[in-house]
């Protein structure tokens, strides 16, 4: 069975190197430094899920998850909002745009498996 | 004699006969009865010693039954044990990432912004803050200079003097420091650090960090911060030191 492919959008090479640490072993992976790469490399790589931060330069993570889901081509990506910010009002701005689910920082790995596996049917 | 009536002997002999056939008949029924008696006897023994053999083999399955409802249950306790374990595992390998990553990513770079910005990052996404202060030692080695901050007023800790409060206290001691109270309880407080962190390079206090607060999500310091703040002790402080001795020297490196 093909490995399913996830993309990883945020700016801080650290939290990317900690998501590959957590993801590599079983997924494939692309990486985007910010909203705008992530929408123009969805378009073309195509990935079974999204792992988006929220803060960002050029596009923050929600507009580029409102983005992605006014394309055809991915607006039935999940994508999972990474974040440092848990108030109610961010969480539901976030369900709002579209996003799949949530997970806070800092992130806990197994916690982040599990929703990953959630959304992508395993 | 009187004429239908018969004559006495003819009477005894008939009722002799009647008698002698009755009593045979008796004796054969007689032997009819033991014969079936021997065989219901011989009946009763089979089925007695059947239903011991019976009775062994349930014992001998009751006895298998209870092994294998003991097996089972250790079973269980030995799957369930092994579920705890594998979480276990799971969580101190995705401790052992956190780590990996900090010592990886501070020594990435030569670039002193480059390392300040990674400590950062490491205490932001991490850690868990966005209250936070790197400081360096000045040159005098009697204050500390803020070189970096995130999320609060720069001009309250611009300079800081060694054993002048909380982080001047921290600074001069080289000692770990964590609030005894949660981050919430520290809010108006005059000194409200949750925790310093002294660089320290050969046993001497080159910097510190300091972190004020903790996100929203997060309960207070945990085990894994405390293994991050030992590591940011001194891998801060040599990657900081690393980027100035670059600074001086650059045209030697590759």
């Amino acid at each position: 069975m093909a490995r399913k492919k996830i993309m990883l959008v945020d700016d801080a090479p650290t939290i990317l190197m900690m998501e590959r640490m957590i993801l590599g072993k079983d997924y494939d992976l692309v990486m985007a430094a910010d909203g705008m790469e992530a929408v123009e490399k969805a378009l073309c790589e195509k990935p079974d899920l999204i792992l988006m931060d929220v803060v960002m330069p050029r596009m923050d993570g929600f507009t580029a998850c409102h983005e992605l889901r006014r394309q055809e081509q991915t607006r039935d990506i999940p994508i999972i909002i990474v974040t440092t910010r848990a108030e109610g009002e961010n969480m539901e701005t976030g369900f709002h745009v579209g996003c799949t689910d949530y997970v806070v920082k800092p992130i806990n790995g197994m916690e982040l498996l599990t929703k990953v596996r959630n959304c992508l049917g395993q | 004699m009187k004429k239908g009536t018969e004559p006495p002997n003819r009477y005894v002999e008939k009722v002799r006969d009647s008698a002698r056939q009755f009593a045979k008949d008796l004796l054969q029924e007689n032997v009819r009865l033991g014969d079936q008696v021997a065989s219901l006897e011989g009946e009763r023994q089979r089925l007695h010693e059947e239903m011991f053999l019976l009775r062994e083999q349930i014992n001998l399955h009751l006895q298998t039954q209870s092994r294998l409802q003991q097996q089972l249950a250790e079973n269980e306790a030995q799957r369930s044990s092994f579920a705890m374990r594998y979480l276990d595992v799971e969580a101190q390998n995705a401790n052992l990432a956190s780590l990996y990553v900090t010592t990886y990513r501070l020594h990435s770079t030569l670039e002193r912004q480059g390392v300040l910005d990674i400590i950062q990052e490491i205490i932001i996404n991490l850690i868990g803050s966005e209250e936070m202060a790197i400081f360096e030692m000045d040159e005098d080695g009697r204050a500390l200079r803020l070189v970096e901050f995130f999320g609060i007023d720069p001009e309250a800790y611009a300079c800081v003097p060694l054993g002048a409060g909380t982080i001047g206290r921290a600074a001069l001691s080289g000692e770990l420091h964590i609030a005894e109270k949660p981050a919430g309880d520290l809010v108006g407080d005059a000194d409200r650090v949750l925790a310093c962190i002294p660089l320290k390079l050969g046993g001497r206090v080159t910097g510190l960090i300091a972190i004020f607060s903790l996100l929203g999500q997060k309960a207070g310091i945990e085990p894994l911060d405390r293994e991050l703040f030992d590591l940011l002790a001194t891998h801060a402080a040599t990657a900081l030191h690393c980027t100035s001795l670059y600074a001086a020297e650059p045209l030697g490196m590759i």
